[in-house]
This record gives structure tokens, sequence and C-alpha cells, in this order.
């Protein structure tokens, strides 16, 4: 951001149904020079679920990341002022402040790096949403996160560079410390791995500000849309989201040693959320039916990415026929920016890094109703010009690319269209064997390149988000920062009463857990015979790979 | 975050060779101690390796009665500086006047007021609990805890209803740690008691059980290699890695040689590669100066920031308190 800094108008920031009647005002007053205008612009132009909105049949119009983003500070603000005025009743704020290396009387400047840190949180995604991540992890072009995904770290830093630079140095100068030091500290809150647990937990943690909004917000619009995750989702009507929040906050308080602990109904609370956020998960976000209909998108978009990244000729020529708005001029393939860098290293890095440089020049730069899909029609249209591919390659590109145009028009409904491309019911695999059945399904996937579609997604844990760590030595550990105290007990034990007491592991989550990975076998040209020996060659191979298939019980 | 070894100690307690010269003296050079007396003087020459330190430690604190009394006779002269006293220091002059009755160091103290003020987290592999004595001597009673056990550690992270932030060095099991009656009655036979909950300020003149009150406290000595010692190091280890994982920004390890501790370093180097964390070695140079450094040169360099400093902790960690301003960071 260059010259002086604007922001959105605070007004504009508060999201009134998380406000409980009266407190408006006072929450608007907080967020006066907070949000800078830059944020707002990149995060109005995408969707909040990539394509999904549209494969519903709806416009994404204001379920965009913004509005997303609103919901989250709202919820966040009020948070802190919840835990803030606990710190300073138990006399415990100085401490926090001292532990981050800041001085006394420096709460507002706590308060405004934690509410930075959530209106930035999504700045690091580009369009199509996490499943160009998918995309990208596909082909190994995805260098390790700190955190965060690896392209969502690259596309944070490089807009963290490109847009906010003046937000740093003006944070800086009323903290008095180096602007590395603020940015360093928004981005280490985004990615999980800052050093004020209950700071984090509001900003990213398996219970964060952010997980909040979206489950209420995407229960919401899923109600009002659809019957496809069918009756569990949580109340979202007038009124309910503030008093839920209120109920929320009730019983959660800060420990001596910064965790936020959670008793009683705050306990119970943050169970169901995270309850519905793995219902949400498997029922909706990755459930066959929407996977069916994203695989086609992925083939396009990975196809896309392989070409303009890799091949001069493609993006020289691709450029042609495509509106002035999304074109590849100005990117570069790897080949030239090599050349170009002397570039040594992570070549995932450089990959990465020029994907997402390629995505951001295609990203709509005005707000358009469709969003994204305008951006998957012209990488359509740059791909379908290009003649080195084998005809039948080319042929299954096109039915998928119709397929999808036919649901962005209504011509079909989401599940006649997955009922046509699904072939049988899904593989279901033991989360753990994601890998072995990734490099299982690789090869085969080729050599039904021109057929069928192979899909591999496993859901997540049910503790997301928050800095999940690897430990290498003598005891292999994967588990998640400990910044939250809950009830002992199994998760459905806790209840009104209960009190907090051990931290928030894997282990007190475990009933939560639905650690299984899915295959699907998808033919954009219809389930037949043909695509019907494919799903039986790529059970009989995942058996002969030693994957360890699930039957699931049949209903009586 | 500060990770302790003996050298942090030096000059107030004695070394792993003060204490081998004190055995090579009280020990019967006769057949029955052939064994243990030459280990001994492996130790007080400070060339023995992991596995003849176990040994030796085995074979005094095994049940025959001969070994027993002359391990009774180092407990008081260790813990309450009876005689014939271990001497300590260069020339092996200095008399130890027990660790009951020793006073942080200027080290000590410098830490302790980085810690009060929640500059740092401290990992401590000393027997000596004299961070926490610092702690207590600055800020007075219940102004600093020692965790002794994983569960102490999650128990001192996750107590919900602290009024006032406290703070805790995280004992790695060290070389002596633990106390033990030896009155086979008393239900405290069969539980190990850590030295600073015997600790009393003023230091009483015998070493009484805290259950029974007989005199009959033995020191129970675990030295790397002991399976209970290695047993009970991971556990404490990962869970400070899970409560503490974010909050540190540095790994600084002081007055620790490395070359007991394998699995620690290990752990470590691990911790400061995921955490992208820079980890500092402060030692004099000398013999064992270079264990750490090349430990990280075979398995983590070109993935951990690694730098060695040349001072004692004596000179440095006041130095470095004077040069951390917490008051105005």
């Amino acid at each position: 951001m260059n010259g002086a800094l604007s922001y959105v108008a605070e007004r504009d920031v508060v999201e009134a149904e998380y406000c409980p009647e009266g407190e408006r005002p006072s929450l608007e007053t907080c967020f006066a020079e907070l949000v800078p205008e830059a944020a707002r612009s990149i995060l109005e132009n995408v969707s909040q679920w990539g394509l999904k909105e549209l494969w519903l049949g709806v416009a994404p119009g204001n379920h965009s990341r913004w509005n997303h983003t609103k919901g989250a500070l709202t919820i966040a603000l009020r948070w802190y002022h919840h835990l803030n005025r606990h710190l300073t009743s138990q006399g415990l704020a100085k401490d926090c402040l001292r532990q981050l290396g800041l001085k006394e009387g420096a709460e507002d400047a706590l308060r405004k790096l934690v509410l930075l840190a959530v209106a930035l949180h999504d700045i690091g995604h580009l369009p199509f949403a996490h499943l160009l991540g998918e995309v990208l992890e596909s082909i190994n072009w995805v260098p390790e996160g700190k955190g965060l995904s690896g392209l969502e770290q690259e596309v944070l830093e490089a807009r963290f560079k490109e847009h906010f630079q003046g937000l740093w140095k003006k944070l800086g100068s009323e903290l008095s410390c180096n602007p590395d030091s603020v940015q360093a500290a928004v981005t280490d809150l985004i990615s999980g791995r800052h050093g004020l647990p209950w700071a984090q937990a509001i900003v990213n943690s398996p219970i964060d500000a952010d997980k909040l909004d979206y489950v209420q917000r995407d229960s919401e619009f899923l109600r009002s849309h659809t019957s496809i995750a069918g009756g569990r989702l949580p109340p979202t009507g007038k009124g309910q989201k503030a008093e839920w929040l209120t109920e929320f906050f009730a019983e959660q308080q800060v420990n001596h040693a910064g965790m936020l602990c959670l008793s009683g109904r705050s306990a119970v609370l943050a169970a169901d959320l995270m309850r519905d956020r793995i219902y949400l998960y498997d029922r909706f976000y990755l459930s066959p039916e929407i996977r069916a209909i994203e695989r086609m998108a992925f083939e396009l978009i990975q196809q896309f990415l392989i070409r303009a990244v890799m091949s001069e000729r493609f993006s020289q020529t691709a450029t042609a026929g495509t509106s002035s708005d999304h074109s590849l001029e100005s990117t570069s393939t790897l080949g030239a920016t090599m050349e170009a860098e002397d570039a040594v290293g992570d070549i995932r890095k450089l990959k990465c890094r020029l994907a997402a440089h390629i995505l951001m020049r295609l990203a709509p730069r005005r707000r358009t109703s469709l969003m994204e899909f305008t951006v998957l029609e012209d990488m359509y249209r740059m791909l379908k010009n290009e003649e080195s591919v084998d005809a039948g390659v080319r042929e299954l590109w096109q039915q998928c690319f119709d397929q999808l145009r036919q649901l962005k028009e209504r011509g079909v409904s989401i599940s006649e269209l997955a009922k046509r491309a699904l072939v049988r019911e899904p593989l279901v695999l033991k989360r753990r064997q994601y890998d072995l059945a990734l490099e299982i399904l690789r090869p085969l996937q080729h050599v039904y390149a021109r057929q069928a579609l192979i899909d591999l997604v496993k859901l997540p844990r049910a503790l997301g988000g928050g800095g999940r760590w690897r430990g290498r030595t003598a005891r292999k550990v994967d588990e998640v920062d400990w910044n939250i105290l809950v009830p002992e007990g199994p998760i459905s034990r806790w209840g009104g009463g209960s009190k907090a007491c051990r931290p928030l592991t894997d282990e007190a989550v475990r009933e939560l857990e639905r650690p299984y990975a899915r295959v699907l076998v998808v033919a954009p040209f219809g389930s037949d015979v043909h695509s019907e020996y494919i799903w039986d060659r790529v059970r009989a191979a995942l058996l002969e790979g030693g994957v360890e298939l699930v039957r699931r019980a049949r209903r009586a | 975050m500060f990770v302790l070894g003996a050298g942090v100690s030096y000059g107030v307690v004695p070394l792993l060779r003060d204490i081998g010269a004190w055995f090579v003296q009280q020990l019967p050079n006769d057949e029955q101690h052939k064994k243990a007396h030459s280990l001994a003087e492996k130790l007080a020459t400070g060339k023995p390796n992991r596995g003849e330190v176990a040994e030796l430690f085995s074979l005094l604190q095994s049940e025959k009665e001969k070994s027993r009394g002359i391990w009774r006779r180092f407990s008081e002269a260790f813990l309450l500086g009876s005689d014939p006293k271990i001497k300590m220091g260069e020339q092996g002059q200095t008399p130890f006047s027990g660790l009951l009755k020793a006073n942080p160091s200027e080290g000590h103290r410098s830490l302790a007021g980085l810690a009060a003020n929640h500059a740092a987290w401290v990992l401590s592999l000393n027997f000596d609990g004299l961070t926490v004595k610092a702690l207590i001597k600055k800020g007075g009673d219940a102004a600093g805890v020692a965790l002794h056990s994983a569960e102490d550690v999650r128990r001192y992270f996750s107590a919900p209803d602290a009024l006032k932030s406290v703070p805790a060095v995280i004992k790695v099991r060290g070389d002596v740690f633990y106390a033990r009656c030896d009155n086979s009655l008393c239900p405290a036979a069969a539980a190990e008691q850590a030295l600073d909950r015997l600790m009393r300020d003023p230091p009483q003149s015998d070493l009484r059980c805290p259950s029974c009150h007989a005199g009959q406290l033995l020191l129970q000595f675990l030295f790397p290699g002991f399976r209970s010692k290695e047993e009970a190091a991971y556990p404490i280890l990962w869970e400070a890695r899970g409560f503490l994982g974010p909050r540190v920004s540095a790994i600084i390890i002081v007055g620790l040689s490395g070359r007991w501790d394998r699995y620690l370093l290990e752990f470590l180097f691990d911790w400061a590669r995921e955490r992208e964390l820079p980890v500092l070695d402060v030692k004099p140079d000398g013999e064992d100066a270079k264990v750490i450094e090349s430990f990280w040169q075979t398995y983590f360099k070109g993935r951990v920031n690694f730098h060695f400093i040349n001072a004692t902790a004596e000179e440095w960690l006041p130095e470095f308190c004077r040069a951390f301003d917490w008051k105005n960071p």
C-alpha cells in the first residue's frame, strides 16, 4: 500500500447479527482505523466456497470471504473484550503483555494485533478456495508451510509485502517497535504459531473466530439453499447467533499461564462447534456429490496450471482469445523465471509462486456475481486450443466443462449430475493410509485419463487449525499446540459444572474423529460398464497395494 | 528457553569428577571393591563412558550392606556436608558444605530475574534446585516451583484458578535427583522424594524422612543409562513441548556438555528445526566444548541455526540479563 492508508468505515465492519442489542455502537468504535481498505477489495472478490455455491445453483453473492471476515471480526472483538476484562480483573493482563515483550499499558496494541490478524486471516486465499491447494499438492508443487498450507503462506507473504507495508509501519510506530516484528506477530497469529495461547485461540485454533463464523454462516446458507447436508445443523435464526456467543463466552477465563479455559457450558458449546464442523466436512464440503463435481473442475485447473507454469509456448499462444482482463500476459513460466533469477533451491516453492502469480493475474478485478467461474471459463478457453494433447483427453476436458456450465446455468441439478457421474459407491479407507492410496492411484489415473477421474480425499481431524506440529525423535508425535484447557473425560461427558483442567488434545476429542479417506471414481461421460470396470480396477489395486478398505455397516 | 546443565552450578556444587575423587578415597581398595574402585578412578579423571558411570552407581547403590555404608556416608556428605567432605573446584580443595546449604550463584540469580518477569522458561538437568531457590530468595515464599514429572508440568499449565503467575523450572530428571527412605516399614520407602522438597531453610542438621522422620534417607542417583531416568525424561520433555511449543523464540543451552544426554540433544534440535528456532550453546572452551556442535554438524546442519558462545555461565548469564532489558523490551 503506497501513500496514505485508507480504512474501511467502522459501520461496515460490524456484523449486526453477532451483537447483542445496544452493543453495536461501542463495537463500531473499536474498529476505527483497523481494517485496511485493501483487505476488503481482495476479499470481496473471492467467494467463500470457491465454486461450490454455483454447484448448488446459487450465485455466491454475499457469501464472500469479506462478509465471512466481518463476521469473524465481530466475534473476535466480543471475545477479546470478554477475556481481557477477565484478565484485568484477575491482575494477569500485565503478565500477558510481558510474555509478548510488550510494555505495560499496551493492551490497545495487543487488541489491534489480534483483530488485524482476524481481519487478514483469509488474505492468503486465491480463487477456488481449498481446491486450488489440493490441485497443487497433487502435483507436489506446494512447499512446506509454517502452520498454513505452503500456498497460503506464499500468497499471504506476497500480499503483505504488496499491500500492507504502510500498515506495519504505522503500527510499528504506535508500538515503538520494528514494522517487521508487527508483521511477524500478525503472521504468527494467522498461522497458529503465536506464543500467547488465549489470543491464538481467538485467531487460529480448533474453535477460533473463523470457525465460529463459517460453521454458522455456511449452515445458514445451506439451510436456505439446499437439503444436501440433512438436518443436523446449528440454529442460526435471528438473535440466536448473539445469544449463542454470549453463552459460549460465559464460562471462559484465562489462567495464570495464558491458557484459555473452557468450563461448563462454554466447553459444551465448543464441543458442539467441533462436531458441527466435522459434520459439514463429511456431509457437505467433502461429500461424494460435491467431490464428484469438484473433481471435474480440479482436472481443468490442474491441466491449465501445469501448462501455464511449465510451457513457454502455451503461455504465448493461450492468451489469444481471452478477455483482456484475464490473460497470461506479463506472467512468466518456470524456465524463464529460473533463467532470469538464476534460481536455485526449492523448485516447489518457485512453481507454487508462479502458479499463485498466474491465479492472482487471472482473478477478477471487479466484483461479479459468478466470481471464480469466470476464471475457470478462461482457463478452459485457453486449454481447449492446446493441440498437442491427445484428442481423447481433450474430449474429456470438454465434457467436464460442459457439465459444469450446465450446472451453473441450472440445466441440471447437482444431485442429477452426481448421480450420473458417480460410479458405484465411494471406497472408504483409513485416513492413515491416504498417502499409500495416493501413490497407488496416481498411475491408474494416467491409464484411464480419457475415461474417468479418480478422486481421493481425507476427512479433516477433529482439531483443525492451530499450529499442528510433528516431532520426529524417538516418539513420533503429531499434535496441535496446547492453547486451550477443557474438562476431564471424553467430550460426550463435558457438561454444566465441569471444570477446565486438561489441554485440548487429539486424545480429548477422539470420539469426534472420522478418521477416513474416500476414493471416488467419476465418469464425466456418465457411469457405464467401462467406468464400472475402472472402479473394479481401482478397488483391486488398492487391495493389492495393502490398503484396508472399510466396510460400512448396511442399514437394517 | 534456557536449558541448564551442571556448568551453571560450577563452583557451587561438586561435579561428577569431584564425586569420583571422593569415592576413590572412601572405597576400600580390596578385592570386593576392586571394580567399583577402578570405575571411581575413571570418574575422577573425567574419562568414563555412559556405561561405566551407570555401572559404578549401580554397584554403589546395590543392596549389599558394605556398599550401603559407603553410600550412606556419601548421601550425608553430599546433602549435609558431613565429614568426610566432598572437595570441589579447580584444585579440588574447596570443601562442599552440602547441597541443602548451597546458595545460588550470580548466574542462577540472573536467570531467576528473567523467569520471574516471564521473559524466559527454564528447563534444568541439575539436581541442585538452585534456580528455584534463587526465585524464592528473590520473590519470597511460593515465588517459584520445580516441576519434576509430566503430571507436574500438566498440572502447572492446567491450573484453572491460580490468581498469580508463578515461574516454574521444569526438571528433566538429572544425575542425582531423588531420595528414598531406607526404613522398609515406612510408606515413603516405596516413593522417591524430589530433593527440593526436602530442602529447608535453615537447613536441618540431619537428613530425615518427611514421613517417618527416621534419619534413614538415602540418595537415589539416576545417571543417563539408567532405564528409569531415560523413561522419565521423554514424557516430561514432550509435555513441556506441548505447552511451550509456540512460546519459545530461542533455545539457549548453558553449561551442558551434551556428552551424557544424546536423547536430549536430539529432542532439542528437533524442536528447533520444527519451530525454526536458533540454538545457542554457552560453555567455556575445553574438552567437551564441541560435543553439541559436533552433534549439530552431524545431524542438523543446514536445518537449524546454531551458535557456540565461549563463556562460562557465571560470566555470560548476568551479562545477557543486563543486555536484555526486560522492564522495557
